[in-house]
């Protein structure tokens, strides 16, 4: 693997774990300030102390980024594809969680009138050979 | 165990998980870019003193993700006294203290403890031990003194 796509997927499983983790602890993120409404971003000090605990490897890269490139925390949660609001993404999250449940209800739903065509094929010539039988 | 005896077990240990964690993690935690908010202005026996500790949200995040229970911690305490900032939650979890000096303080005290269970051990195994040169001579004596007689 290269290492643009070890990073890629280090953001992405940064991203899942920390949306988790925002949706668990949501009510009290909220009434302490740290991500006080929605529109804004979270305090980076604080995703950047949740992410490195759920994923050790994103430590060595903060590390990096800091005394390396000299970015600040901000700049660090943004490299990491963290800084957003976490409150509009969830809610995108969850809908299209719900269209996915609904696709395999709705692929399940018409499975059971599901016909092969060439089941059909083979029905209608067996038919046939029954009716020159006779 | 009542609530409040809970409440200060689950403080200590808090304290040891932060201290934990930040011994193997004071590298990035650190890193000259993210040190801003180590330094507080504390007073310590009426005497203004600078102490070193991260910023509180940072602190937050990584407790809160080793142990869970503080979430009910946070709940409680807002129904009590309303919403509290990162800053007041830091302090009476009593995780705002100079880290680097507490820490050499916990290596001191293992190191002491460390010497005081290998002197014991020594103590311990001293009292049945046979030196095999000793032993050897103690025999030869024997002997002779056999021989001799």
């Amino acid at each position: 693997m290269s290492l643009i796509d070890e990073f890629d997927e280090l953001k992405s499983g940064l991203k899942e774990k920390w949306l988790d983790y925002y949706e668990a602890n949501q009510a009290w993120i909220n009434s302490t300030g740290i991500h006080h409404a929605k529109g804004y971003n979270p305090n980076s000090y604080f995703v950047i102390g949740v992410v490195a605990t759920l994923d050790p490897k994103a430590t060595e890269l903060i590390y990096f980024l800091s005394t390396r490139l000299g970015q600040n925390i901000d700049t660090i949660t943004q490299t990491l594809g963290l800084a957003f609001d976490p409150i509009p993404v969830l809610k995108a999250r969850e809908e299209e969680a719900k269209k996915l449940v609904q696709e395999a209800k709705l692929l399940t739903a018409s499975g059971e009138d599901y016909t092969d065509p060439l089941l059909e094929e083979l029905r209608r010539e067996a038919r046939e050979i029954n009716n020159t039988s006779e | 165990m009542d609530i409040f005896e809970d409440f200060e077990e689950m403080k200590s240990e808090l304290r040891e998980k932060w201290l934990d964690y930040y011994e193997i993690n004071h590298n990035w935690i650190k890193a000259a870019r993210l040190s801003q908010g180590m330094a507080w202005n504390v007073m310590v026996n009426g005497n203004q003193t600078t102490i070193y500790c991260p910023s509180s949200a940072l602190i937050l995040g990584v407790v809160s993700s080793l142990d869970k229970r503080i979430t009910s911690f946070i709940q409680i305490s807002e129904k009590l006294s309303g919403s509290c900032t990162p800053d007041q939650l830091v302090i009476g979890l009593g995780l705002r203290f100079n880290m680097d000096a507490a820490l050499e303080e916990r290596q001191r005290k293992k190191e002491q403890k460390e010497d005081v269970q290998e002197a014991k051990l020594l103590t311990a195994s001293g009292e049945d031990y046979t030196d095999p040169l000793l032993e050897e001579l103690r025999r030869e004596a024997k002997q002779n003194i056999i021989e001799k007689s």
